[in-house]
């Protein structure tokens, strides 16, 4: 236990320590947050954008471009055989 | 010199000297200033001056120091405690500053609103009134903030050395 500083003690130790953190910021500290506040920067709202955006593709790669695909292929994957038979008879006759 | 320009030159010291002074970290006071003016420039515009542009600074300082992440690489009192070698040290200065890097370890552990009025009052100098603005409190309360963050720190320092 050591006895409570008295209000004059604590004066003194909270002036001490406003002195000891009253350094000037560190040489090149503007210029740092010159160029730091022009740069472009992501923000969160940017990012769940983003996020959104590439959640929205899938969906629709997945529900729509990927069936529509699917579909067009079972339609017409007759044409190429037949195609190329055509083209072995011809070519043999 | 443009307006954002004048508004870094006139403030980024103080602005610093307030970081450091929450944080008590360089490092992490010198992110926190760069992250105050970024967000104070793209927040000019609609600065209308309804209050002072170092309140104003100030004000997005003290949001910006309560993010968790800035508190999470300050330095904690385990590393300050194993900094401070009693025994490297004998001098009267020495235990001077050791008095003081103590002082500043028990404000950190103050709760917050008494910390904050602690650190606006005594280490950065403002008065009670800029003080109860930038901390949208009555000033009744923040002298009661700073009486009981005073009486905390005296009982503290008497409780272990």
């Amino acid at each position: 236990m050591t006895p409570r500083p008295t209000d004059d003690e604590l004066d003194a130790l909270l002036a001490r320590a406003r002195r000891e953190t009253g350094d000037d910021a560190p040489a090149g500290l503007r210029e740092l947050i010159r160029f730091a506040m022009f740069e472009p920067r992501q923000e969160p709202a940017t990012s769940f954008l983003a996020l959104l955006t590439l959640s929205f593709g899938v969906l629709i790669l997945a529900t729509v471009i990927t069936p529509a695909l699917a579909t067009t292929v079972a339609m017409v994957w007759w044409v190429p055989p037949i195609l190329g038979v055509g083209w072995i008879a011809l070519k043999t006759l | 010199m443009t307006d954002a320009e004048r508004l870094v030159d006139e403030h980024y010291q103080e602005v610093y000297r307030l970081a450091l002074r929450l944080l008590r970290d360089r490092e992490a006071a010198v992110d926190l200033t760069q992250e105050v003016f970024y967000r104070a420039i793209r927040a000019l515009p609609g600065f209308r001056g309804a209050s002072a542009p170092r309140t104003w600074l100030y004000r997005i300082t003290l949001n910006e120091s309560r993010r968790p992440r800035r508190w999470a690489r300050s330095i904690g009192l385990d590393k300050l405690a194993a900094r401070a070698d009693p025994a490297a040290r004998t001098d009267d200065a020495a235990i001077a500053d050791l008095d003081a890097q103590r002082l500043r370890a028990l404000i950190a552990r103050l709760p917050r609103r008494q910390r904050e009025a602690i650190v606006l009052h005594y280490l950065q100098d403002l008065d009670i009134k800029e003080i109860a603005t930038l901390l949208d409190a009555p000033e009744n309360t923040v002298k009661t903030w700073l009486f009981r963050g005073r009486a905390r720190l005296r009982e503290q320092w008497g409780e272990r050395r």
